[in-house]
């Protein structure tokens, strides 16, 4: 039975349409016109979604969408032609306040209309290729109201003019912003773009162009820095509060452009408050905005670190070539260790530790510290300053932590075979002279020089603690194989073997021991000899000391702490009252020079001058005459005579040192030059220069001139050969 | 919002009138529904209880849809599927019902549905 009536319904209902009546799509249009313009008048409520719906399906049903659809468009279009009289006519503060209230009940509207026209929208706009109600009532609100001549204008006008009006510090309505500009977003990218954020970021870059000359004009750097950080900073909040995103990072490019961007050197080199002025002051704070500000800017940090670099050079080359400044070596690193702390400091907390600016400050250091040629021997001074003993009581770690510190200042050095040099004959000097102040710390400076240069930068450092450690056994030796009694009747001779080579030995300049040394020694030498035959033992009677008991005029007794020279020297007092400087001369065998200085440290230093010089003088002639000082008097018990300590060398030892290293540096660059051509065979010149220059870059500089000498010479010694054709290759000869 | 609605079905006598508001309903049948199950399957009534017009307007009152008495099995069907997820044994097997239901399924967005039949 219901089968047969819904065959019926549906054979009739296909038969019907051709029975509707004759007006019925106009009529049913109505129904759905009027409904809308309810909706458009706020009247919704009162209207039958059920009804409409059921409308619009059967007039899509009945294929009269076609007609559904423009009649929309068309009351669609009388509604917003109405509108935008009414927004254009709206008065001047009102207009943003007026116009959102009208988009959000336009939205709303729409909404309903939409929902009412859902079967339409399902059905007949895909096959039609028509937008979408939802997109029919967005394109027709551009063109009636956004995008129309007169409220287009307007509404960009008075955008930009309250966002320039909230830079100059007034409070706007920021939600009204937002959601008139969230409008413009819904009418697509392109409206949103063109209407609104073109012209924004024009306007801003003039407005932030007029601020940024306002303000260097009259600010010094680090408050024109405040201020461009602050400018940053409001952009990034108004975008967050109004604007796409997008937006707000172009809005940063304006102000990092025009604020920074286009005053960068102006700033840096600004006297008195610039970038120098920051790095002289610690402006820590300062440095750092700068850094984060110029960060944000292409170039900014090379300009940032051109600057710095360019500092600390001028400044290192100040403190290097200063004469008054060079005067005391320890001052003169103290100085560099303290310019080298304030800088870390500087790119640690204000520059972020930048491995680029480390680099920047290590070369600038580099550069300058190498501009003074005796930068190797201060750096030396400097360690034997902290390693000699008895000068200050230092923890240790404080030790290690100046080490450190020195190592790094090393690394600096580009003749690092000088500065061996020199701490070679400084360490000999602590060693032999009983002064370092802690094995520990020696051999740690040796082992951080070990890691840093190799081995062999080393091995002749380390050689000579071997030779410490081995003369102690030795001396065990000596003592066990002597008779007790002849160990009570002679003098202690505590002697140091020494190793030739691993030593800064001077020419041999044997001079006459006192016959009771000179007694022992001979003893020590067979003992020596004995024990380890085909050596061959000499005595360096330059660098030796000895402690002598002395007998005054009134009985004071005292213990002289003694060099060798002056050993000898006082020991011949011994059996004469008077000797003039030719009998010291005679007896000793002093050299001149040497014998000079220690007699004036024996006569001549007040409160240690235990011999009495005729004529009172400073200087030493040769026809002095010297007796012991009978009223010498001390307070202390041991008394320690002109002990050379080490010091600044004088120029002409300087020009010594100099030349020995020269000469060092001959074989060291010949057996690079052999080394490069036995791999090579055949190599032009100044691929030679290049590879020697490369290898020995660790000790030192090689000059190309001396580079060239040392080929000759391979070359005349046979181990090279020029090309017969090319006169620039070099052929190497095995 | 999980409130029950009344439905109730207008039967029409004439079934070629398509526009039935201005005839008193000949039949009216309450049904209790849950708007959130409807709103969930059909984009129709999602709208409908929450569009702001009349029907969703003063939440308690009872929403009509008017409908041909002929109709009325196929709706039915159509509200068992929305809750069910499936259909009766004799409506899978008559294709005329099955053919009824799929237009209703149609009118109101029923998408799962129009598949299933």
């Amino acid at each position: 039975m219901s089968t047969q009536k819904k065959k019926n319904f549906k054979i009739e209902a296909f038969k019907h349409r051709a029975e509707l009546e004759p007006n019925y799509a106009e009529k049913t249009w109505k129904i759905l016109e009027h409904a809308i313009q309810e909706i458009y008048n706020h009247n919704a409520s009162g209207l039958s979604f059920e009804e409409l719906y059921r409308n619009a399906y059967n007039m899509v049903l009945h294929k009269y969408g076609e007609k559904l659809y423009s009649e929309l468009v068309n009351t669609m279009r009388g509604h917003l032609h109405q509108l935008s009289r009414y927004v254009e006519g709206t008065q001047g503060g009102f207009f943003l306040e007026e116009l959102n209230r009208e988009w959000e009940d336009y939205k709303k509207a729409l909404q309903m209309i939409r929902d009412i026209l859902m079967y339409m929208d399902r059905t007949f706009v895909p096959s039609s290729k028509k937008p979408p109600v939802n997109d029919l009532g967005l394109n027709l609100w551009k063109d009636y109201i956004a995008q129309s001549l007169i409220i287009q204008v307007r509404l960009e006008h008075t955008l930009l003019e309250l966002i320039e009006q909230e830079r100059t510090g007034e409070v706007i309505n920021r939600g009204l912003m937002r959601n008139v500009i969230q409008m413009l977003k819904e009418l697509g990218p392109s409206v949103y773009q063109e209407d609104f954020e073109r012209p924004l970021i024009s306007q801003s870059a003039y407005f932030y162009r007029a601020e940024s000359q306002k303000s260097i004009e009259c600010c010094d750097c680090g408050d024109y820095l405040k201020k461009a950080e602050r400018r940053l900073t409001e952009e990034t909040e108004r975008a967050s509060h109004y604007l796409a995103e997008a937006t707000g990072k172009m809005l940063q490019n304006v102000v990092e452009r025009e604020m920074i961007a286009n005053h960068m050197q102006r700033l840096v080199q600004r006297e008195n408050s610039g970038l120098v002025m920051m790095l002289e002051d610690d402006k820590y704070d300062d440095l750092s905005r700068m850094y984060r500000l110029f960060n944000r800017v292409p170039e900014g940090l090379t300009t940032i670190r051109d600057v710095m670099t360019g500092h600390i050079r001028e400044t290192g080359k100040q403190l290097v070539t200063d004469p008054e400044k060079s005067k005391d070596p320890v001052e003169f690193v103290q100085r560099l260790l303290k310019e080298k702390d304030k800088y870390d400091k500087i790119i640690s907390s204000a520059f972020d530790n930048d491995k680029t600016f480390q680099n920047a400050l290590n070369s600038s250091f580099e550069h300058f510290i190498n501009l003074n040629p005796r930068s190797p021997e201060f750096i030396s001074l400097f360690v034997d300053e902290k390693l000699r003993k008895g000068l200050k009581e230092v923890r240790e770690e404080d030790v290690e932590a100046v080490l450190d510190k020195v190592m790094i200042l090393f690394r600096y050095l580009q003749e690092k075979d000088v500065f061996e040099k020199y701490y070679k004959q400084h360490l000999a000097k602590r060693l032999l002279s009983g002064k370092s102040a802690s094995d520990e710390a020696e051999r740690s400076l040796i082992v951080k020089l070990k890691t840093e240069c190799g081995y062999q930068f080393t091995s002749k450092l380390e050689g000579m603690f071997t030779d410490m450690r081995t003369s102690q056994d030795t001396m065990k030796g000596f003592h066990a194989s002597q008779p007790p009694v002849m160990m009570e009747r002679q003098p202690g001779l505590p002697v140091l073997v020494l190793t030739t080579g691993s030593w800064p030995m001077q020419a041999i300049t044997a001079c006459n021991l006192p016959s009771e040394i000179h007694w022992v020694c001979e003893r020590f030498k067979a003992y020596y000899l004995g024990t380890h035959s085909g050596r061959k033992l000499s005595w360096q009677t330059s660098m030796g000391s000895a402690d002598l008991k002395a007998v005054f005029g009134k009985g004071q007794k005292h213990e002289l702490i003694v060099s060798t020279y002056q050993m000898c020297v006082l020991m011949l007092f011994n059996t004469s009252d008077h000797l003039s400087y030719k009998d010291i001369e005679e007896a000793t065998a002093i050299p001149a020079a040497d014998l000079k200085r220690c007699l004036q440290s024996l006569a001549c230093v007040k409160g240690k001058n235990v011999l009495c010089k005729e004529p009172m003088s400073k200087d030493i002639l040769a026809g002095d005459r010297f007796c012991i000082n009978e009223r010498f008097s001390s307070k202390f018990f041991k008394v320690k005579i002109g002990t050379v300590a080490a010091q600044k060398e004088s120029e002409p030892e300087k020009q010594e040192t100099r030349q020995r290293v020269e000469e060092d540096r001959k074989p060291q660059i010949e057996a690079a030059i052999v080394r490069i051509m036995k791999s090579r065979r055949v190599l032009d010149h100044n691929n030679i220069v290049a590879e020697v220059t490369k290898q020995l870059q660790s000790r030192f500089l090689p000059n190309p001139v001396v580079i060239k000498k040392r080929i000759e010479s391979l070359i005349e010694r046979e181990f090279l050969e020029r090309d017969k054709v090319d006169r620039k290759m070099y052929r190497y000869l095995a | 919002k999980n409130h029950l609605l009344s439905l109730f079905s207008h039967l029409f006598s004439n079934p070629t009138n398509p526009n039935p508001d201005n005839n008193p309903p000949s039949r009216t049948r309450p049904i209790h529904v849950n708007s959130a199950i409807l709103a969930a399957k059909s984009p129709f009534f999602h709208r409908l209880f929450s569009n702001g017009m009349l029907e969703s307007s003063i939440p308690t009152s009872p929403v009509s849809l008017p409908i041909h008495s002929s109709e009325e099995p196929t709706l039915l069907d159509l509200l068992r599927y929305i809750y069910s997820g499936t259909l009766p044994f004799p409506t899978t097997r008559n294709p005329f019902a099955l053919l009824n239901l799929l237009v209703a399924a149609d009118k109101f967005e029923v998408t799962s549905c129009v598949s299933y039949c």
